[in-house]
Parts: C-alpha cells; structure tokens; sequence
C-alpha cells in the first residue's frame, strides 16, 4: 500500500516543465523592481496631495514621518520576510506586529507632536476623523496588494496571523503618509484617524488571511 | 533517517504493518540524502539548478507519501498529495530561504493540502481501524506477521482515540521521525508544546497498551529483530 509509485517522479516533473517556476536572481529581481514602484507611486501621491495645510513646524513633520517610517520598515521586515525558516515567523511575533503597529504609531504621532512643543491642533468632529481614517486605508491598500502579492499562498501553518501582520505592516505605511500629511495633532484624532484603520487593516487581514496566503490546491 | 517498523512478509510482499513509535532505519530511503543535502539541493534548485530537484524529490517523496498513506488510507489520493507538495515547493523555489530546513516545510505543506482537501469535501470515507477485517493466519509461519498486523490495528485504534493535537504530535515525532524542532514548526507551536503532547499521547497509549508500550518501544532494536524475523520467513 505505501510503495512510491514508480512514475510519480515522472510525472511530478513533467508537471514542474510544464509549470515553469522563477528563480530566486528572478524574484530577487522582481522584488526590488515591486518595491521601487510602489514607493515611486508613494511619493507622487504625496506629492500630489501637498503638505500639511497648517501651521505645524517643519521639523515636527519631519521627525513624525521619519520615525513612522521607521516603524513602518521594521514591521515590513518582520511580517514579510520569513527569517530563517520556510515556514515564517512565529505566530506570536507576527500577533506582536499586528499588535503593535498601531501602537507604535499612534504613541509616535503623540510623542513627536509633544517634542515639537506647539499646542495641540484639534480636529474634533466625526467628519475629520471619518476623512483621515479613509485616507490611511487608501494609502495602505497599495502597501497591502503588494505585501500580499508577495507573500500568495505561501503559509502553510498560521496564514491569519500572517495577514494580521502584513495588514499591520501595510498600515503602518498608510499611518506614516497621513502622520505627513494631516493638519490635526490631538490624541483623539490620532487615535480614531490614524492608529484606528492600521488596526482595522490588521483584522482585515486576519480575515482574509487563510485565503490569500494560506498554500492551496490548484483547482 | 528514522521510520516506522516494517514488518513485511519476504515472500510475495504479502503484507506490511506499520507499528507506531518503533522506529528502525528504513532501507528504502537513500541514508545518504541527509536533510542538510536535501537543504543544500533545494538551495541550488532556487538558483536554478534543474538536476538538483531530483535530489530534493529522492530525499522527500518516500517520506512525504509514506506520511500521506497513513493519514488517508488511500494510495491515490497520497500521490495527488505528494504531486501537490511538490508543485508548491517548485512554484516557491524563488523565494526559498538559504539554510531552510526543507523537511518541516515540505510536511507543512502536504498536511495543510491534505486538510484543505479534506475542508472541501473530497475526503473519502476513512477505513474505520474498528471495521477492518482482522487478518487470520493460514500458515503457522505467518504468525508472527499476522500478530504484528493485529498489533498495528489495535495501536492504530487507539491512536485514533486520542485528542487531534496529541495524535498528530505523535505521529509526526514517533512515526515520521521528524525532529521535536522540526515536528514544532510543521505545527506552528513551541518546542515543549509538542514534547509534552507527544509525551501524553505515549502515556496514554501506554495505559491501554501498557504491554506492547514496554515491550517494543522501549527497545527499539529488540522489537527490530523480531519483526525482521517475521519479515524473513
């Protein structure tokens, strides 16, 4: 009964011809050109929209979008790449990312804001926080795709927690632009507006997770 | 590399049983593709190395579809399974890791498949362990075989019975052969998690089987020799 059928390599291969694999010089490649483009796309949508429209200090726009950045780079890190295994992070590292992207932000945003010195600058009404939550899931979706395109079907033990992650990770991008970008400076702005969406990406991802990158059967 | 007993009639190739836990080496495997080849094969296969597939196939298949057979009880759908496992190693070659450890990923990959066929509803009926026909010795030579054969169904029961987590645990440990290191990543758990989960599949194995327990698995080489009797005759 468990005897390796002989033409089972023969087949297995004819399969792999007809199947034609990148190899890793190929994705290495494919990789970086992915990476440029979607940071290209980035800063000509930042560009486009322009910077903040009020009076905070040059130096405090700098410093939150610098530092978001680096958060934002090291979550990618962690969420995409797989260390030195096969078959990625640990569930509880890729939790912790998920977890603690928005926190980062978030926490970020207040402390750089608070370095900079100037008063709060409120935003107090739904409208606000509505525009900038819409807007960090805009500028993360594009983050997201090209996360997730990188990491299709390629989870064969926890794909969830690896969406949550990549969907922190992705987040974290979108959380970055809009640190850059938006007038408003008070705790609860930053919350609902700019660390909330990172979070509900997060989940978006855990959702969706098993279907984009857990390893599935051709059809 | 570490596999099941196998106890098999010589003649005919009448029968084989497949004792859990006792694990001799198995003559089928190539004892020369070591993981840290089969690693390094698949290394250059990411590099593009088409020959080195092979290599990567001869260490891996025999496990991967020995494995399957044992989970599904069907020849068929364990080569589908292997043929699948396969397919996604070859579609992930660009991104493999250098220094990975195929093994787990390998396995990794075929349980998820095997499950998600099972999600989608092509999971044949499973040979209940209980319905089997129990084998009947027509010769006295063959005792000894057809006591081992009983012995496996009555392991395979038990197995059965056990909480998923332990059994699997079990399974891949004292079955497959893979390392505790190797069988926590296949899981996606810690190291201890599947020490102690195999550890509690053993004691409860050994609470009903308490005389083969003590008798095979704590000495490998004797249950060994015993079977290989039974093969040679």
């Amino acid at each position: 009964m468990s005897a390796l059928p002989p033409d089972l390599r023969a087949r297995i291969l004819d399969a792999t011809r007809r199947e034609p694999a990148p190899t890793r010089a190929v994705e290495t490649k494919r990789a970086l050109l992915a990476g440029i483009a979607g940071a290209s796309l980035s800063i000509v949508i930042s560009a486009a929209i322009g910077g903040p429209t009020n009076q905070r200090h040059a130096f405090a726009v700098a410093l939150v979008g610098v530092g978001a950045a680096l958060a934002a780079v090291v979550a990618t890190w962690l969420a995409a790449s797989r260390g030195t295994s096969m078959l990625g992070r640990k569930r509880s590292t890729l939790m912790a990312i998920a977890v603690a992207a928005p926190i980062a932000i978030l926490a970020w945003s207040i402390l750089a804001s608070s370095i900079d010195g100037a008063p709060p600058i409120a935003g107090e009404s739904m409208r606000t926080h509505a525009i900038c939550f819409a807007f960090t899931l805009f500028f993360a979706s594009g983050p997201f795709v090209a996360l997730a395109y990188a990491r299709r079907g390629s989870d064969p033990i926890h794909p969830r927690s690896l969406g949550a992650a990549l969907g922190g990770a992705a987040g974290a991008w979108g959380g970055m632009v809009i640190d850059v970008h938006c007038a408003y400076t008070s705790t609860t702005h930053f919350t609902l507006g700019h660390a909330l969406p990172i979070a509900v990406l997060a989940a978006l991802g855990a959702l969706a997770g098993a279907r984009l990158f857990g390893v599935r059967a051709k059809r | 590399m570490s596999l099941p007993l196998v106890a098999s009639a010589a003649r005919g190739g009448a029968g084989v049983v497949r004792v859990p836990w006792v694990r001799v080496t198995n003559a089928a495997v190539d004892p020369a593709r070591s993981p840290s080849e089969c690693n390094a094969a698949m290394s250059r296969y990411a590099a593009g190395d088409e020959a080195a597939f092979l290599v990567v196939y001869d260490a891996l298949a025999p496990r991967l579809y020995g494995y399957l057979v044992r989970q599904t009880r069907d020849a068929a759908r364990s080569e589908d399974l292997v043929q699948q496992t396969f397919l996604q190693m070859h579609r992930a070659r660009g991104t493999f890791v250098p220094g990975a450890d195929v093994v787990p990923w390998a396995f990794a990959i075929a349980r998820r498949l095997m499950i998600d066929g099972f999600r989608r509803g092509k999971r044949e009926v499973l040979e209940d362990p209980e319905e089997r026909d129990e084998p009947v010795a027509t010769d006295p030579a063959a005792d000894d075989l057809v006591q081992a054969q009983q012995l496996a169904t009555r392991i395979r029961r038990e197995l059965a019975r056990l909480p998923e987590t332990q059994r699997v645990a079990f399974e891949l440990v004292k079955e497959e052969g893979l390392s505790l290191a190797e069988a926590a990543q296949v899981l996606g758990t810690t190291v201890s998690a599947v020490k102690l989960r195999a550890h509690r599949a053993y004691e409860a194995l050994r609470a009903v089987l308490g005389d083969v327990v003590d008798s095979a698995s704590m000495n490998p080489s004797k249950a060994a020799t015993a079977s290989e009797r039974a093969g040679g005759q």
